[in-house]
């Protein structure tokens, strides 16, 4: 094997592994809070759990991203860990999927219909939101 | 609940890194590095999958709850991720491509349920 596949493959298993640290936290995380939101709110018929995971995860990558385009110091280590690692294990798109077929086929195709418009518009007002706040306080710090 | 945790921690590890390798060399293949292909596709396959192993659980008593947050909770919630989709589609629309973001969203969802869809109907046949 060439000496430089092997530093390829080294690289791609070291930062497997950062990423596999931060998808066990980002896991057990969603695991955790999904529960803790049940124990709230009981067993809902809206997905309460997944949703609040998914947009809690817009948020934070959203305000992640705009800490890597301002401060250029923070690493690529740091985008595998959080945001590949970390967020990537904490929302998930099948469990979304799964809640909407559930609902589905239980005939509950309006409240389907509903959860998939307010994570995606949520969602993604959560990533705007999460930017532009961390690029104020940026801009707040430097005057 | 720590014996839970366990399991879907162990879940989440290989999922993620699934993800991070998969979504990686996809994004890498298809010269276009504006369209989320990536992501597609582990979205895509975490909805087939999660589909058949649903279809499983409901149908018989292979997957136990252990098993449940293995492979659902942790491995596939880890594969599937809902953070860079939407990150992704904002950054198509904070570069004017509105239709790409609206596609993105289309086909994320369309399909995404579609496959799931079918992996429980494969999983019904099956069991």
């Amino acid at each position: 094997m060439r000496k430089r596949n092997i530093v390829k493959l080294k690289l791609l298993l070291f930062q497997s592994l950062i990423v596999g640290i931060g998808g066990i936290l980002g896991a057990i995380s969603r695991y955790l809070l999904e529960n803790f939101v049940m124990f709230f709110t009981g067993k809902t018929l809206f997905p309460l759990g997944t949703f609040v995971v998914n947009m809690l995860g817009c948020l934070l990558i959203g305000m992640i991203f705009a800490l890597i385009d301002n401060y250029s110091s923070v690493g690529s280590r740091v985008r595998l860990f959080f945001i590949t690692g970390y967020l990537g294990a904490l929302t998930t798109f099948s469990s979304f999927g799964l809640d909407t077929f559930k609902l589905i086929i239980s005939n509950h195709i309006m409240i389907a219909v509903f959860n998939i418009l307010i994570q995606v518009v949520i969602g993604l007002f959560a990533v705007w939101l999460g930017y532009v706040v961390i690029r104020i306080i940026g801009r707040i710090r430097r005057v | 609940m720590l014996m839970q945790c366990l399991f879907v921690g162990i879940g989440g590890f290989f999922g993620a890194i699934s993800r991070f390798i998969i979504s990686t060399k996809v994004q890498n293949y298809s010269k276009s590095s504006v369209f989320p292909y990536g992501t597609l596709c582990v979205n895509f396959l975490g909805c087939l999958i999660i589909g058949f192993l649903s279809g499983i659980v409901l149908h018989s008593n292979y997957l136990n709850l252990d098993l449940q947050n293995l492979l659902i909770t942790g491995f596939l919630g880890a594969l599937t991720t809902f953070s860079t989709f939407g990150f992704e589609t904002y950054a198509l629309i904070r570069s004017r491509a509105i239709t790409l973001a609206v596609i993105n969203i289309l086909l994320q969802v369309v399909i995404g349920i579609t496959l799931l869809w079918f992996g429980f109907f494969i999983a019904d046949i099956l069991f």
